[in-house]
């Protein structure tokens, strides 16, 4: 009877909040803001958007059907982005589970193994997880219209065509602008080394995830492993993820902080009192790796998704979000007021597959040894 | 159910030593009385725990489709990293700190209310239960923002009021007090439905006999309430050793490592180190395991009975000069555990911008926005997982009620072989760490061919399996407590069992399990850790909801305003079964 | 030492349940209150030990005053020295027997050794200085009253009291326990206060016996005053009297019973109150003989009232007395307890019924408020 009378105490307080306002919130109306919606979006035969076939009609009817679902490792506020813009640009419907990677792949090969996989994509940021994916046959192969021309560069395609390179993150450093004018601001990377910015700073450990080893191996290529012991002397804040190191450099815990671009730019147009910088020294690179699951591959939706990721448009509003695109055969967009280095710049330096298979172990070790830190 | 039917009171008296027993006659086993709750017991708890048993000594984790079986002692090599043994220091040191600082709360308000003259009793009542319903997530969440060294609300205040110190909740000291605060309600709601049961001639007869109020409570009270209060010390140091959510909000900023942070980092790191992160639960299991045993041991040797059929009320103690200081120290907690952190959440929720120098920030026009919260409300996200949270809670807590009552019936009342075993399985919930054990829930639920997985009803299962040992203390005290031949003399006078412990028992300990269900409740709509790995995107409940927001998305005014309109919802929740429970109480 | 109560009143919740009692209970004595449950007694006790706040009059112990209304005095039980013995005995499981009984000792400061000396001999006292180590939870009902007692005792209290301390117990050890209590009690010179609801233990307790009824004592006297003579038909009635019967009209030392035809004579006719509503007659005092054989059917022979025929409906054999229950001819239904040497009378048979005038006893229902105290009503 207790049960009962709660549960319609509920049932009517639900009711009333949800007569305050129905339906669903656009979590990422955020989108028009990162970048202006394209003006030629056709759909009178299939779905072409400024003048690029990203499906044919069968494809395309069959694509409005079903909603995709899409598992994925890399930030939350860039994936709401680009659902919506998604959802926007082509109509179709798409859900999103975002997890950190690690778990994300914890939990794909859980699903898969049982045969209860309910994705029809998964992006992961780590290439080793997406090989590991691969090899267990999460990762089916499938080819998009770009598939040729992204064949032939290096690290944009893997496996036979099973995973891709949607596009890629960049990491570097970003401040808190309400606590620093621009002239006391960290310009470059070794500005970070500066007294001034004891006790700080924060970083997230390189252990995290791929974003981060491959910026602790930058840092180790570009100033040598003396950088990281000097910065680990800063005594910085470590942080275990990127989102919650954010949400303290806006509100001011830390001044500075070595921070992956996209997110932090999503906080920024949020309205967090950041700046970012893209130093000349350049930044560190990792992957945003995506593939189509054997669900995926009888999902037409999911085809289109993968189609649009890959098409103009969509590696256009990739950019406009802070990454770096995976084709370099668009025009460059810039972020914002920002400009980041394209994939082939030498400003940009891309953490592969096989840097992450020889050094992730002994680069995770030196930047633990560097900050001292436990696990 | 059948268990209960079949069993007698105690055996037939003692024969004579020379009298040969009969075999001729064969009894229905007796002894096996409770098989079926043993088998449904080790299925929901033993087989995940199984699992995690497994993962520590295999190769590779035991995945569906990964399933084989190659044991190897290598990950036992996590021992020898640095920050395992001090890790491991912290754990034990918040753990029993934290432990102490929420019986001194939760015992204090217990004893109050339930003993003496405070004013406003009704009132001091709830406050000990209210942190209950804030889950220690958010508490801590709040209390980040209230007391983080360089943007805490707190020290902000204190310097725009021209206040040089700072408090840094980032430390073990903030780490201990926010959890003894906000696990104290375990203790209080324990300690007071020990205390409000117990003879007040009892104490009555010390005031006779020459002791003063003082004395009286030294001599009498407290002993007396010594089950209670170790039971409620067992589940408090464990909770608090392998609290994760707090540790992770607040230690780890400070640097501090405790167990579960390292499980959760070891789990997160890439690739996932899950092997050596079931290891360190493995371990987790054997010190529980072992303070388990240890207070049982203790609790045996004495027979504690107290509730008589008298149905007399405890004998009210005056509190003399002591009344005010009390009643202040119940309010300064109300302070500290609810009415700051709501204001922090709330203060964050409406903030346009996350950064402030000084409260006279807040003044400037544009800097609030209480728009926030109706964005919050309106959003498919949160209407979702309300309604699944709810679904789930009630569920989850009248189920583990049901199975709580039948378990310590088994255990405390009956002689029935096994119920020692049962009582044990029934607590290893409580020692491992509920991100290891939601792991082997998911793997477990992810080979069963029913089809739970993915539905509100495997979350359900979880909650049931991992707030057992909850749900077992509470009804424990209270049963051991209540003679037992109140029940006997039902029976003796012709009602079957399962009708005389529905008629005699039950009203008896009505005060207990309401307070059973109530905690249950409370934990099933917390419950964070335990729901990580085994929700998808349609099963979403409020408390992952909240957390996913900040620790995946950045999105602390967003997850600040869910949490208050979250403790809203609890708040309704909480205040239903007290109502009815307080008037069965009364 | 001396125990004086004057106008004690105890209301709570519209609830008034001591109405302006007075008593006083002399060094040394055993005071017993007797009553049904809820009539105050036991209220009255707790008043006296400090356990309950009374809302008005005067408790002294000794030289002290413990309650006073009106100055706002109330000693808190702590300090009163008195010893309670409660109905559930009280005896703290946790602790041993030892332990339990050295308490009041220890609260008094008194040494380590010299408290378990005292202890102990008051253990022997009660017979159980065999079981000092035992835990107290693991003592039988009548081994934790003697542990109880002896706590009480221990202390030396300027008052020991009792509630209800053997109605718990088998008949047997209850009445083996009665005839310790009082030993003990007596030996010890204890002032003592008993609650209780069983005449039959306050007619051995006592020295006096208080009669509680509604919050007020109606009757107060020696136990023969009140078994003899108690003040009205519900504490004759209380007291084990059986035959109650209802009177119609008194004159002249004959009573007629209401609804019956029949009369009986009394020779406390001089004594009766203005309000005689009912004679009580005790079973003991009957006499049944079988009905002359001659055949007369017992008609009442002249001048004597109280002579009555009648039939046994019920006879119960008890070894050394037999009860008859005999319904009287047009008359009501008599109780008598007779020596077996009288000859037993089997169900059905005709007999003669003699209630001697002596025994007759005229009684209002209820005794009327106020009462004065320490005088008998006959």
């Amino acid at each position: 009877m207790r049960t009962k009378a709660a549960a319609l105490t509920m049932s009517v307080l639900l009711a009333a909040t949800a007569a305050c306002g129905g339906g669903h919130a656009d979590d990422g109306a955020g989108h028009e803001q990162v970048l202006a919606m394209p003006d030629d979006i056709d759909t009178s035969d299939g779905l072409t958007i400024e003048g690029e076939r990203i499906a044919d009609d069968d494809l395309y009817e069959a694509a409005k059907k079903d909603p995709v679902v899409l598992y994925s490792g890399s930030g939350q506020k860039s994936e709401d982005l680009t659902t919506a813009r998604f959802t926007a640009e082509t109509g179709i419907d798409i859900q999103l589970m975002r997890m950190p990677t690690s778990k994300l792949s914890e939990r794909v090969l859980s699903e898969h193994g049982a045969n209860q996989l309910q994705a029809d994509v998964v992006r992961v940021t780590d290439p080793i997880v997406a090989q590991r994916l691969s090899d267990a046959g999460v990762y089916v192969p499938y080819r998009s219209p770009t598939y040729d021309e992204l064949a032939g560069k290096d690290n944009a395609v893997f496996d036979g065509g099973r995973y891709l390179t949607s596009y890629y993150s960049v990491y570097t450093f970003a401040y808190n602008s309400a606590m620093l004018a621009p002239e006391e601001a960290p310009k470059t990377w070794r500005d970070l080394l500066d007294p001034t910015w004891e006790k700080e700073l924060g970083v997230v450990h390189a252990g995290a995830g791929g974003t981060v080893t491959a910026l602790a191996a930058f840092h180790i290529d570009r100033f040598g492993v003396n950088y990281l012991r000097r910065l680990g002397e800063q005594s910085p804040r470590i942080f275990d993820t990127t989102s919650v190191q954010i949400e303290a450099l806006a509100r001011g815990e830390i001044s500075a902080a070595t921070l992956g671009f996209n997110s932090t730019y999503g906080a920024k147009i949020e309205g967090a009192p950041i700046e970012l910088v893209v130093p000349d020294e350049g930044v560190s690179g990792s992957f945003n790796l995506m593939g189509l699951t054997p669900g995926g591959a009888h999902s037409a939706a999911a085809k289109v998704f993968v189609n649009w990721t890959m098409s103009k448009s969509g590696q256009k509003f990739a950019a406009a979000q802070g990454f770096v695109p995976a084709r370099t055969d668009t025009p460059k967009t810039p972020t914002g007021k920002y400009q980041l280095p394209s994939a082939d710049s030498d400003k940009f330096h891309l953490f592969t597959p096989e840097d992450a298979e020889k050094r992730s172990g002994s680069t995770v070790r030196a930047w633990n040894d560097a900050f001292e830190f436990t696990g | 159910m059948t268990t209960l039917e079949k069993r007698p009171t105690e055996g037939p008296p003692a024969r004579p030593p020379d009298q040969p027993p009969r075999r001729r006659r064969w009894r229905r086993p007796r002894k096996l009385a409770s098989l079926p709750l043993l088998v449904l017991v080790s299925f929901l708890i033993l087989v995940p725990a199984a699992f995690v048993l497994l993962t520590a000594f295999n190769n590779g984790i035991p995945r569906p489709g990964n399933f084989a079986v190659d044991l190897t002692l290598e990950h036992l090599a996590v021992f020898t990293e640095p920050g395992v043994l001090e890790a491991t220091l912290n754990s034990l040191l918040i753990g029993i700190s934290a432990t102490l600082l929420a019986l001194l709360i939760g015992g204090t308000l217990a004893f109050v209310t339930a003993r003496t003259n405070i004013p406003a009793k009704g009132f001091v009542f709830l406050i000990g239960l209210m942190p209950l319903f804030l889950p220690s997530y958010v508490g801590a969440l709040a209390w980040s923002m209230l007391a983080s060294p360089g943007a805490g609300l707190i020290n902000i205040g204190l310097r725009d009021l021209g206040i040089g110190a700072t408090l840094d909740i980032y430390s073990m000291a903030g780490v201990v007090g926010v959890l003894g605060m906000f696990y104290a309600p375990y203790a209080f709601l324990l300690l007071h439905s020990s205390m409000s049961m117990m003879n007040p001639d009892l104490e009555d007869a010390a005031g006779v006999h020459g002791g003063s109020t003082w004395r009286m409570l030294r001599n009498v009270t407290l002993p007396l309430a010594l089950p209670a209060v170790l039971g409620s010390a067992l589940l408090v140091f464990t909770h608090v050793f392998e609290n994760f959510p707090v540790a992770q909000v607040l230690a780890t900023p400070g640097q501090i490592d405790t167990l579960p942070t390292f499980i959760y980092r070891l789990m997160n790191a890439s690739p996932s180190r899950g092997n050596e992160s079931a290891v360190l639960a493995v371990v987790l299991v054997i010190v529980v395991l072992l303070v388990t045993v240890g207070q049982r041991r203790i609790l045996a040797r004495r027979s504690f009975t107290t509730v008589s059929g008298k149905g007399l009320k405890a004998r009210r103690i005056s509190l003399g000069r002591w009344r005010l200081p009390l009643f202040g120290f119940a309010l300064v907690y109300l302070l500290l555990s609810i009415i700051l952190p709501l204001i922090a959440l709330v203060l964050t929720a409406v903030r346009t911008s996350p950064y402030m120098t000084s409260f006279a920030d807040l003044a400037e026009p544009g800097a609030l926005d209480f728009g926030a919260f109706g964005q919050v409300l309106s959003s498919g996200l949160f209407l979702d997982a309300t309604k699944n949270s709810v679904l789930v809670a009630v569920s989850a807590a009248a189920l583990g009620t049901v199975l709580a009552f039948l378990v310590g019936y088994t255990v405390y009342r009956t002689r029935t072989a096994g119920r020692g075993l049962l009582e044990g399985i029934s607590m290893v919930p409580l020692a491992i760490p509920a991100i290891v054990l939601g792991m082997g829930l998911l793997w477990t639920w992810l080979i069963m061919p029913v089809p739970l997985y993915g539905t509100l009803g495997v979350l359900v299962i979880a909650f049931v399996a991992v707030q057992m040992p909850q749900g077992l203390r509470g009804i424990a005290a209270s049963i051991q407590a209540t003679e037992r031949d109140l029940e006997d003399n039902a029976v003796l006078h012709g009602a079957r069992r399962s009708r005389a412990i529905f008629a005699i028992t039950l009203p008896l300990m009505r005060v207990s399990i309401a307070s059973t269900f109530l905690i249950l409740l409370m934990l099933s709509m917390r419950e964070l850790t335990v729901p990580l790995f085994l929700y998808t995107s349609d099963t979403q409940i409020l408390s992952i909801a909240i957390f996913d927001q900040f620790e995946n998305g950045g999105a602390l005014q967003e997850a600040a305003a869910m949490s208050v309109i979250y403790c809203l919802i609890m708040l309704v929740l909480s205040y239903l079964p007290r109502r009815f429970g307080g008037q069965l109480g009364n | 030492m001396q125990v004086t109560i004057s106008g004690l009143h105890l209301h709570y919740g519209g609830f008034a349940a001591i109405k302006g009692l007075d008593l006083t209970i002399a060094d040394g004595e055993s005071i017993v209150l007797l009553g049904q449950s809820g009539c105050g007694k036991t209220s009255t006790m707790r008043c006296v030990a400090g356990l309950e706040e009374p809302t008005g009059g005067h408790i002294t112990i000794g030289n002290d005053v413990v309650f006073d209304h009106h100055t706002g005095r109330a000693v808190p039980s702590f300090r009163r020295n008195v010893g309670m013995v409660f109905q559930s005995y009280a005896v703290w499981p946790h602790k041993t027997v030892l332990e339990n009984v050295i308490f009041p000792l220890r609260m008094k400061k008194v040494r380590k050794a010299a408290a378990r000396d005292k202890a102990m001999e008051v253990l022997a006292l009660v017979g159980l200085e065999h079981l000092a180590e035992r835990g107290a939870s693991q003592l039988s009902g009548g081994q934790m009253q003697r542990v109880a007692l002896a706590r009480s005792m221990a202390m030396e209290p300027s008052v020991l009291l009792l509630d209800e301390p053997l109605s718990n117990l088998d008949a047997r050890l209850r009445e083996d326990l009665r005839v310790e209590l009082r030993r003990i009690q007596l030996q010890r010179g204890l002032t003592t206060m008993y609650v209780t609801h069983d005449q039959q233990e306050a007619l051995a307790l006592a020295d006096r016996i208080a009669i509680m009824q509604d919050g007020r004592i109606t009757q107060l006297g020696t136990p023969e005053e009140v078994y003899a003579r108690p003040a009205s038909a519900s504490i004759a009635k209380f007291m084990g009297v059986t035959n109650i019967l209802p009177v119609a009209a008194l004159h002249d030392g004959v009573v007629e019973l209401d609804g019956h035809d029949v009369t009986l004579a009394t020779e406390h006719a001089s004594a009766a109150p203005s309000t005689a509503d009912a004679v009580a007659v005790r079973p003991d005092d009957i006499r049944v003989r079988a009905a002359d054989e001659s055949g007369t059917e017992g008609k009442p022979s002249s001048g004597d009232a109280g002579d009555l025929a009648g039939t046994v409906t019920v006879a119960v054999y008890q070894g050394s007395s037999v009860r008859y229950q005999v319904a009287i001819d047009d008359g009501p239904m008599l109780e008598a307890i007779c020596p077996v040497d009288g000859g037993l009378l089997p169900s059905g048979a005709r007999a003669r019924v003699h209630v001697p005038g002596r025994a007759v006893l005229v009684l209002p229902d209820e005794v009327p408020e106020p009462l004065v105290p320490e005088t008998v009503a006959a």
